[in-house]
């Protein structure tokens, strides 16, 4: 691993923030808008497309773009698990723009421009938490991403979106508050926040008590975000935002730099050997695992799709972060490519849900009924990702749990393997009913929808096409996971931490 | 030459604020003050920065002037390290933008007195206080300081004068007790030059009940002066019942003065070694720091108006200044005086953009700022901006300064004011949050979205005075939409001191070293 001086992970968060600004430049002509945030979307995974080659070639891509308060570089640098995310939330953006347009064109939102704005720059910030070379950095990514991600919540700008949103940023600065204090007690007891893989050896000899504070401030600060109980409250609050938020945000971008804040703490800054000893991981791991459990049993009593997507999401982050603390390399293995699989999956799921939304204005599960006659294609995607997400095989759920529940067998309590099979088991209660409704049940109503003359009744192109790509990926990951570069992305995180 | 600088950076705003007074001070339609004060202001602010340029080169980062030749022990010397070269700077600049913003808005026809003048006169105190090295001039200058600032407060809309009569006495209690103080150390010292009384007070003895007596009447006078909780209560009112230009440089600088009088008397007079022989001190100003920074904090989640919000946050905002000062580290000082400087900058452009949404949309209290981000859009993006850097999200000032006092806080082990400063960051958050939740996400109140519920406050909005508005020619109105230019410089220099904070403290280096010495 031999670090290079690269303009390209500076470039990496600039391309989306510059097309913030070209978004609310040009807010006034929506194709030429829309044309930039394509255009940026593209250079974007392309540029990190880059980054992940070099990653897995050994190479680690480093801009240091000066120096920050005390003599901390204010660095962004693309390691393996930086570009695993990098690359995670770069390929999603593309397909999340064709389809955030499609999606807002249809609905005829208003605010547009700071909504897309608002999109762009919470993609670069995302890029910054990210690629962020020590912990100062990512702080000021992660409260960054914050501060855009809220005009997303609040966008409708009724009562309920504005208490959400209000919510939302409670949580989320609180979170915040609290990652800045363990990043001042890790500085002042190790005097370094840089990334290092295996930990920054200075914590391991410093006074236990203040090391356990860090750690606790800081695995609660990501925890809100990563939507740990008893921290999760704003997730489902936070749906009221338009569809695309919540598709990409709300389950891949947002939700996971918590967990990624929380990959980073414990394998990059106190260490897996720390974490190891320390009296806050079996609690930690406890959460987790509670989480996965009554998070489903919450969506079962949802009957708003978007929030029990929401839930599922909630249970879904805590297997990863339950992945992270069992410690073991596989565990670890399985926590990194759930982040991928989870990420596909899910925005599956989600674009599906705005896309039976935009079709036929319904958003609650009982009202599902026949859906699938109207829109099969959606409907199949649909199945796809929740198969996947209840960890059937040939989907790319399944091999991330697969992982997941080896490493805990594997490791110190395995008794804790039957928290991700019974997790599974409860969504496979809450999506089956979905899916049967739409499918097998006539509509009640009276007006009963006929299919006219053509062959397909579908969504819009724009709409349909971002859906069969992510539910594609989704199964080709359960297919060949180790050819795709993500689960490369994973092994050398692995390797770099544990050693080969 | 350079002989003259330093005296000429006191003197020159002090001349120009008699020229401006015999230019006709009192005719608000006379533009000729105006065009004196910008430019005394404009020289003003090219001479702090060739002093700043100086003292960055001179190897031991200090610029010395005694006036009249007289040995420093006897005469009067000024002073200058890389501190006092950038709060000059800071006066003059802020000073400048408020002369413009005063310029600009003044409504041609009306009468009332200008502000111009009285201007000038505190920018010469306050440049005054940042230059002096003399424990008596330091008195005369917060004076000069604080009778430009009452009269300044007394020209502010109703009810302004007697917020400035309290101010003043207040003030003048403040200033007395200060005077005694340093009365009671020039019978123990027999000598009132800064830098030189540092060896006299250990010489005499650094827990003398004379020096402990004399610390104590300074402390609290100046306590009065920055202000800290419990002697705050004069603030509000005072900065919030001024008139824009004057709320902008009693929020940025008077206060900034303040503080900077109190290191200096602290640090530069008293010294380290007396915080360290008497090690009850430095955790007293702290935890009165503290105490602002909570108290503030909430004090401001009560209010409903702007300009009042903006005052409390100022007691908050200093509160972190002071702990970081109590601290006494090196880390400590830095983020104090980043923290000071970043303050400075974002308050006086807060302020402006009140002012200028204000002028806008006839809004003044969170409740008006419904909608008002589609109303004013350029204010009111600053305003956002500005808010964030308050709240200290990087990678503004804000956060620059703090992130310096919570690391100087945790070194020293004194976890209560790490949670007290990341308390007083929620704190802010909920206080500025509310108002940035209703400029862009609520309906204005008079619109047909309007809820029934902000229903009443659309009234008192529309019944406001319409004649307020700019309802003079095209060129004042344009004149007026130029002043856009003043809260989004503060909000982009917001960031670029933030992102620049590591050479900011490393200019500031030898000054901190020199106060530490």
């Amino acid at each position: 691993m031999t670090e290079v001086t690269s303009l390209r992970p500076a470039l990496a968060v600039l391309i989306p923030a510059l097309a913030a600004v070209a978004v609310l430049v040009f807010g006034g002509r929506p194709n030429v808008r829309e044309s930039w945030t394509m255009l940026a979307a593209i250079a974007e995974l392309v540029v990190v497309g880059t980054l992940a080659a070099d990653a897995l070639a050994g190479r680690v891509p480093t801009t240091v773009a000066g120096t920050f308060a005390t003599g901390i570089p204010l660095a962004v640098r693309a390691d393996a698990l930086g570009a695993l995310f990098a690359s995670i939330a770069a390929v999603l953006w593309v397909v999340a723009s064709v389809y955030s347009v499609g999606y807002m064109r249809k609905l005829d939102e208003h605010d547009q421009s700071r909504f897309f704005a608002a999109f762009a720059a919470s993609i670069a910030s995302a890029m910054g938490v990210a690629l962020a070379a020590n912990l100062l950095t990512l702080f000021v990514a992660y409260e960054l991403l914050t501060v855009a991600t809220y005009p997303l919540v609040a966008h409708a700008g009724t009562e309920e979106a504005r208490r959400s949103g209000r919510k939302y940023a409670r949580y989320a600065f609180g979170g915040g508050v609290a990652v800045l204090g363990g990043t001042v007690l890790v500085y002042a007891l190790a005097g370094s926040v840089t990334f290092t893989p295996g930990g920054l050896a200075a914590l391991g000899t410093a006074d236990p008590l203040l090391a356990e504070a860090a750690f606790g401030l800081l695995a609660a600060g990501f925890g809100v975000k990563a939507a740990v109980m008893p921290v999760h409250g704003w997730l489902p609050d936070a749906m009221v935002a338009p569809t695309p938020v919540s598709a990409l945000l709300h389950a891949v971008a947002v939700v996971k730099s918590g967990v990624f804040g929380i990959a980073r703490v414990i394998l990059f800054v106190f260490g897996p050997e720390a974490v190891r000893d320390s009296a806050l991981r079996w609690p930690l791991a406890g959460l987790a695992a509670a989480t996965m459990i009554l998070a489903g049993f919450l969506a079962l009593r949802q009957d708003k799709l978007k929030r029990v997507l929401a839930y599922s999401t909630t249970s879904q982050l805590s297997f990863m972060v339950l992945g992270l603390t069992v410690l073991t390399p596989t565990a670890v293995l399985g926590a990194l490519f759930h982040l991928v699989t989870h990420a596909f999956m899910k925005i599956t799921a989600f674009f599906c849900a705005g896309t039976i939304y935009v079709e036929t204005e319904r958003e609650y599960v009982s009202q599902m009924a026949g859906i699938a006659r109207r829109l099969p294609a959606t409907l199949a995607a649909f199945s796809i990702a929740a198969a996947g997400l209840v960890g059937v095989p040939l989907v790319g759920g399944f091999v991330s749990e697969w992982y997941l529940v080896l490493g805990t067998l594997a490791g110190p309590i395995p008794p804790l393997a039957a928290a991700f099979w019974l997790a599974a088991f409860v969504k496979l209660l809450f999506f089956w009913p979905i899916v049967s409704t739409a499918v097998f049940e006539r509509e009640q109503s009276d007006r009963e929808w006929t299919r006219p003359e053509g062959l397909v009744s579908e969504a819009a192109p724009t709409i349909l096409g971002p859906i069969l790509f992510t539910a594609g990926v989704a199964v080709l990951l359960g297919v060949v996971p180790t050819a795709t570069p993500f689960f490369e992305l994973a092994e050398e995180v692995v390797a770099e931490v544990f050693g080969p | 030459m350079s002989a003259l600088l330093l005296p000429a950076l006191v003197a020159l705003p002090v001349v120009g604020a008699a020229l401006a007074v015999l230019a006709g001070n009192r005719s608000a339609g006379n533009r000729l003050a105006g065009w004196i004060s910008g430019g005394t202001l404009a020289v003003q602010t090219l001479l702090a920065v060739a002093l700043a340029v100086r003292v960055g080169d001179s190897g031991a980062g200090t610029v010395r002037t005694v006036l009249g030749g007289f040995r420093p022990a006897v005469g009067v010397e000024l002073r200058a390290d890389p501190l006092a070269a950038l709060a000059v700077a800071l006066f003059a600049v802020v000073a400048l933008a408020a002369v413009w913003y005063a310029n600009a808005t003044a409504v041609g026809g009306k009468t009332g007195a200008r502000p111009d003048a009285l201007l000038l006169l505190l920018t010469a105190g306050l440049s005054g206080v940042a230059l002096t090295a003399d424990l008596f001039n330091l008195y005369v200058v917060l004076e000069i300081t604080g009778l430009a600032a009452y009269a300044l407060v007394a020209l502010g809309e109703r009810g302004s004068a007697r917020a400035a009569l309290r101010y003043l006495v207040v003030g003048t209690v403040g200033a007395s007790l200060y005077l005694l103080g340093v009365a009671y150390l020039y019978i123990s010292l027999g000598q009132l030059n800064i830098s030189k009384s540092n060896e006299f007070v250990s010489q005499v003895g650094l827990s003398s009940p004379l020096v402990l007596t004399a610390f104590a009447l300074a402390f609290v006078g100046l306590a009065v002066k920055i202000p800290l909780v419990p002697v705050h209560t004069w603030l509000p009112d005072a900065h919030a019942r001024a008139s824009v230009p004057a709320s902008v440089v009693l929020s940025a600088l008077v206060t900034t003065a303040g503080v900077y009088a109190f290191v200096k008397v602290l640090y530069g007079a008293f010294g380290v070694e007396f915080l360290s022989a008497n090690s009850a001190v430095g955790p007293l100003i702290s935890a009165l720091g503290a105490a602002s920074l909570l108290v503030g904090g909430a004090l401001a989640l009560r209010e409903s108006k702007i300009k009042r919000v903006l005052a409390y946050s100022t007691v908050s905002q200093l509160g972190i200044v002071v702990v970081g000062v109590g601290l006494g580290s090196r880390v400590g000082l830095t983020g104090a005086s980043v923290h000071l400087l970043g303050h400075a900058v974002t308050k006086a452009g807060l302020f402006f953009a009140a002012g200028l949404l204000a002028l806008a949309a006839d809004a003044k209290t969170v409740e008006e700022y419904a909608g008002i981000g589609n109303r004013a859009p350029v204010p009111s993006a600053a305003f956002a901006l500005l808010s964030l850097g308050m709240i200290g999200v990087p990678p503004t000032v804000g956060f620059a300064g703090k992130w310096y006092v919570l690391v100087a806080a945790a070194d020293a082990g004194s976890w209560l004011l790490v949670a007290a400063v990341l308390v007083s960051s929620l704190l802010s958050l909920a206080y500025f949050g509310r108002i940035l939740a209703r400029m862009y996400f609520a309906p204005p109140p008079d619109s047909d979205r309007a809820e029934s519920s902000d229903a009443p406050t659309g009234s008192v909005g529309a019944s406001g005075d319409s004649s307020g508005g700019p309802s003079g020619t095209v060129g004042a109105a344009n004149s007026v939409r130029a002043l856009d230019a003043l809260p989004v410089v503060a909000a982009l220099a917001t960031v670029a001191l933030g992102l620049s904070a590591s050479a900011l403290a490393q200019f500031l280096e030898p000054a901190i070293s020199g106060l530490l010495a």
